[in-house]
């Protein structure tokens, strides 16, 4: 095939061109997990008089700490780079070290509804991972993996932030032990997905 | 680029035209001699890339650094690609190593991509391209509406992208 050829017949294509939209397929991603939990799990029974004592405070700080950590180093990136990662393996690590003092203080990390937890934050990921890749397909991304691994854990993020107002597991080393697994799922699965469907 | 994305399909169409030979310029930097003959792929391929992917450039921005980067990347890929297949050539069989032929094999990859698409799909890249077809001329020879030739005409584009980039069948040198 001639190149002039390629030019003509793209030129030809009035299909308007399609933009990624990343903000608005997010919000949209999310406020179908909300609709989700709402639905499927509804919100713990003791919600408001939780949300007054301070280790369920602590447990939503610290879905929406990760949360923001995940978007500044998501839009952070510049394009055509690779994304720094070290902020994630300090995080990590920071992570680990908490979940150890936690747990060598008498908190309890396995609780009632490890597994539950465990799958929900995935599966209550997936709008927001849906969507995010919707767009992000029309975006040029060199490093596909990479950038799959990413959304998939913002995607996780707000998947945990929105489920913390189901579970009722206070226990900081349950929930950096569980949620932050649930939140590596949806990375690998976003991983997985940006491999296949993202590409330059 | 800019009225492009705004519908003007002349000024389109004179973009890309004139990017491609900046592309080439940059295709052949980021390629080893040994791999000259896949510039034409290279470029071919960015242009599709950028075509389906131009609602992302961010128009506040200068488009030639978006391209570098679509172009590079581009050339990386194929290289991966063409070393996975081919991993050892013997010199005897490129005795004009070096020498500056028109290449035959140029828009190869892509001609290959196009093999695999549905003879529609394909016919419908080719009406456009070789034959310069306008929409009624076109739609009255597949029979289908414009609205839906334009569509047809799209979907065919990105599966020729997919078939590009997956390329499971693809030998570079026979």
């Amino acid at each position: 095939m001639e190149t002039d050829e390629l030019i003509a017949a793209l030129a030809a294509d009035a299909t308007p061109a399609k933009r990624p939209r990343l903000i608005a397929r997010a919000v949209i991603g999310a406020l179908c997990t909300v609709v989700l939990v709402l639905v499927l799990y509804g919100l713990r029974p003791d919600l408001i008089e939780a949300l007054k004592s301070g280790p369920v405070q602590a447990k939503h700080f610290f879905t929406l700490f990760v949360l923001v950590g995940l978007t500044w180093l998501l839009t952070r990136a510049p394009f055509g780079e690779r994304a720094n990662m070290r902020p994630l393996w300090i995080a990590g690590t920071a992570i680990v070290v908490l979940w150890g003092g936690a747990a060598a203080m008498g908190s309890d990390p396995m609780g009632q509804t490890a597994l539950a937890c465990l799958v929900s934050i995935p599966l209550l990921a997936l709008p927001v991972i849906g969507l995010m890749f919707a767009g992000l397909r029309h975006r040029v991304e060199p490093f596909a993996a990479e950038r799959g691994f990413l959304t998939g854990l913002f995607a996780g993020a707000v998947s945990a932030s929105i489920y913390a107002v189901h579970c009722i597991e206070d226990a900081p080393a349950f929930y950096l032990l569980w949620y932050t697994a649930g939140i590596a799922v949806s990375g690998a699965i976003g991983h997985l997905i940006g491999k296949r469907v993202l590409s330059v | 680029m800019r009225k492009g994305l705004v519908g003007d399909r002349r000024a389109y169409a004179q973009c890309l035209s004139l990017l491609a030979p900046r592309m080439r310029a940059m295709a052949r930097r980021d390629l080893a001699l040994v791999h000259a003959n896949l510039v034409e792929d290279v470029v071919q391929e960015a242009l599709l890339s950028i075509h389906l992917k131009r609602g992302s450039w961010d128009q506040t921005r200068p488009l030639l650094p978006w391209v570098r980067i679509i172009v590079k990347h581009k050339a990386i890929d194929l290289v991966r690609l063409v070393r996975s297949k081919a991993p050892h050539e013997p010199i005897d069989d490129h005795a004009d190593i070096g020498a500056q032929t028109s290449d035959p094999l140029a828009g190869l990859h892509l001609e290959q991509a196009l093999g695999r698409l549905s003879e529609k799909d394909a016919a419908l890249v080719r009406g456009h391209a070789v034959e310069g077809l306008d929409a009624e001329t076109l739609s009255i020879k597949f029979g289908m509406a414009p609205g839906a030739l334009r569509v047809a005409l799209h979907r065919a584009l990105r599966r020729l992208a997919d078939m590009a980039r997956k390329d499971e069948e693809w030998k570079p040198m026979s």
